[in-house]
């Protein structure tokens, strides 16, 4: 059981890779600047964050354009994926209600694309770093452990809320609130060390806080990561994945009825 | 066919639907009604249970909402059963609704990609049969433009094409192939002969009977969620045919949502859905029933050895007409039109045409008129009879349109309207040198 579903998605990875395609395709399609979006949004989000934490929150942080940067990209990879995901089921219910395939091929699609999305923003991350007056260091070389682990953890809670929201439709709008939160749960505009002691264990069980933290430790900090927060938060990604599934798994029986 | 190797096996399932009186539910609602059912549960099907052996065809027959396309959906694992089991051996390929796996951004070549590879085919194999399936569409230059500017008859070709390219050892299909425009629809059904040719298993939800008895080698007849018949499809087809019609026309026609507490085949109470638009939609399209009511027609039925309304190509059949005289009339003369389905006349005659019958009537008494045809001259299909009584002078009494519908039916499936005796005559005449 535990490998018969991973064994089918593979056998239906085509599907899959067309999904992912054609989620990338129509995302930006009628617009103006079109696929140039892909660039064109982190770099005015960034823009925001920016100016809002620089100059009226007063964050005093050497680079602090790039630490927003790194974190944003990261975090952005994970709340666009899940909360697209969580609706992903209700949104496709034509083919739901109406071809066989493994369910799970939908959410996965949409962390797919989210994480090729996060590829094509290194595109600009790099120089910005190059242009920042980093220099690559031998660190960078654990972007795709990190990575990795960011995607089973995304995938984790898209299957879960994915499931979760066919049966109860209010989780998308709780969930959109709900990331606001979450976003300033995990050192994203912030360093850990700007946090408050006594919230601080909030953020240290939030395992969003690990892969976070790791893309800074690369990328900003330039050092190796904390493995004792890596390790833990593989293992609470690897243990949502598995929640995540087995939940779906168990509720996909009835998409087609309840879509 | 030995039903050894089997294809599909369905074992004793049953699937009720949750039918939520308010779609959407709230958090408030799910945490107030939290434990307490806030749906009706709607049962699908009830029991049922066959055995497909591989390379056979399957009709699936019954009413609208007798639980065909659940049954389809079931074997191709898009439902799950509630209880029992379902086994499928082979690919399954299914056509079950129109625009299922396509988007509509795309054109039709990337369509094609997309929708082959919902059904598990690599780009690779795709790109290998790509030429094969725009061919087979004949979709032409529309290959080219997005798919949202296509006709469900495009749509279906693109569809049907994909499909059988996939080279399914099981084919599903439900209904769509009557969207198709009659040549293509020669050409699926030619393709689908060759897919029967090469052992594929093929089960084909359709309300085109002459279908099912011209192509299947079997058919399964679902009334109210349950099995009634599995056997012969000319069987199958007749016997559903009489009791759609009959439901139709006793009036008991309301698809009932609480067949979950009726326990059983007992048809007189059931929803004749398929025969009941048709015959709603007859009724607005025939005229209005017109007539001083001097006489007055109160039934008018066709009565076969296969039952009413419903007879056999060149056999017996008698229209009997019950009249009431109001008043004393004199010159009464009373006949009977059988038309098409769509109005077109195609046979009629009265007592004055055939010099017969009485023609002076007295107030207050009953007659009952019947018109016997010896060899019902009818090719297979759907007909109306109209009733006529009217004077010698041509003052209408009671001009009944399309007052009751013919089923004609065949083994061997003429075309057009008219059922003619025939014989046909081989000689050899010598050899040309």
């Amino acid at each position: 059981m535990l490998f018969a579903r991973p064994k089918e998605i593979i056998e239906y990875r085509s599907m899959l890779w067309g999904l992912i395609l054609s989620e990338l395709r129509t995302r930006y399609r009628g617009s103006v600047l079109g696929f140039l979006w892909t660039f064109v949004n982190p770099l005015l989000t960034l823009l925001v964050y920016t100016l809002v934490f620089s100059t009226v929150m007063r964050i005093h942080l050497t680079h602090y354009a790039v630490f927003l940067f790194i974190g944003l990209l990261g975090w952005n990879m994970f709340s666009g994926a899940t909360l697209s995901a969580t609706s992903v089921i209700v949104r496709q219910a034509p083919m739901v209600k109406k071809i066989y395939f493994p369910r799970e091929i939908l959410p996965l699609s949409v962390v797919g694309g989210a994480l090729m999305n996060y590829l094509f923003s290194l595109v600009i991350l790099i120089p910005f770093l190059l242009l920042s007056g980093y220099e690559p260091n031998v660190y960078w070389l654990y972007l795709p452990l990190i990575i990795l682990i960011e995607t089973i953890l995304t995938s984790g809670f898209a299957l879960l809320f994915a499931s979760v929201n066919v049966y109860m439709r209010d989780l998308e709008h709780v969930l959109q609130i709900f990331m606001m939160l979450w976003m300033y749960l995990t050192p994203v505009v912030y360093t850990l060390s700007m946090v408050p002691q006594r919230f601080l264990p909030i953020f240290m069980l939030n395992p969003v806080t690990d892969v976070i933290s790791s893309y800074q430790d690369i990328f900003y900090y330039e050092h190796s990561l904390d493995w004792k927060g890596f390790l833990y938060g593989t293992v609470v990604s690897v243990v949502i994945l598995l929640i995540g599934w087995s939940v779906f798994h168990r509720l996909s029986r009835r998409f087609a009825e309840e879509v | 066919m030995a039903q050894a190797e089997w294809a599909i096996e369905v074992d004793h399932v049953s699937k009720a639907f949750r039918v939520h009186t308010e779609k959407n539910p709230t958090l408030k609602e799910k945490v107030i009604y939290a434990r307490r059912a806030k749906h009706r549960e709607f049962v699908a099907l009830r029991d049922v249970s066959m055995t497909i052996g591989k390379g056979t065809t399957v009709g699936l027959l019954g009413v609208n909402g007798s639980g065909k396309s659940t049954l389809l959906k079931l074997i191709s694992r898009i439902l799950y059963p509630d209880t029992g089991s379902i086994h499928v051996r082979g690919k399954v390929s299914s056509l079950l609704e129109l625009g299922a796996g396509f988007h509509p951004d795309f054109t039709g070549t990337e369509n094609i990609f997309l929708n082959g590879s919902l059904m598990g085919l690599s780009k690779k194999e795709i790109q290998y049969k790509l030429d094969e399936i725009i061919d087979f569409s004949e979709l032409g230059d529309f290959i080219r433009e997005p798919i949202r500017s296509y006709s469900s008859g495009m749509y279906m070709r693109l569809a049907f094409s994909v499909a059988v390219a996939v080279d399914p050892e099981i084919l599903l299909i439900d209904e769509i192939l009557a969207v198709g425009d009659a040549a293509f629809q020669a050409k699926c059904m030619d393709r689908l002969r060759k897919l029967q040719s090469q052992n594929r298993t093929i089960v084909i939800v359709t309300h085109d009977t002459g279908a099912v008895e011209r192509f299947c080698d079997r058919a399964v007849w679902l009334h109210n969620s349950r099995m009634v018949l599995d056997g012969d499809p000319s069987d199958c087809v007749q016997r559903y045919l009489q009791e759609a019609f009959q439901n139709a026309s006793e009036g008991a026609n309301v698809m009932s949502f609480d067949r979950v507490d009726e326990s059983s085949t007992d048809l007189s109470h059931v929803a004749a859905g398929d025969a009941v638009a048709a015959t709603s939609a007859q009724e607005d399209a025939a005229g209005e029933r017109v007539g001083g009511h001097e006489v007055v027609l109160t039934t008018v039925a066709a009565h076969s050895e296969m039952g009413t309304d419903i007879v056999r190509a060149g056999m017996p059949l008698q229209v009997v007409l019950q009249a009431t005289c109001r008043v004393d009339k004199a010159n009464v003369v009373f006949g009977v039109h059988i038309e098409t389905e769509d109005g077109v006349l195609l046979y009629g005659t009265d007592t004055r045409i055939d010099l017969t019958g009485p023609r002076s009537f007295v107030a207050g008494e009953q007659w009952q008129v019947s018109l016997q045809f010896e060899q019902l001259a009818l090719a297979p299909g759907h007909y109306a009879l109209s009733a006529r009584v009217f004077t010698e002078a041509g003052e209408p009494l009671d001009i009944w349109p399309q007052c009751a519908h013919l089923t004609v039916v065949s083994e061997p499936r003429e075309v057009g309207y008219m059922h003619m005796a025939h014989t046909w005559t081989f000689e050899p005449k010598g050899v040309k040198v």
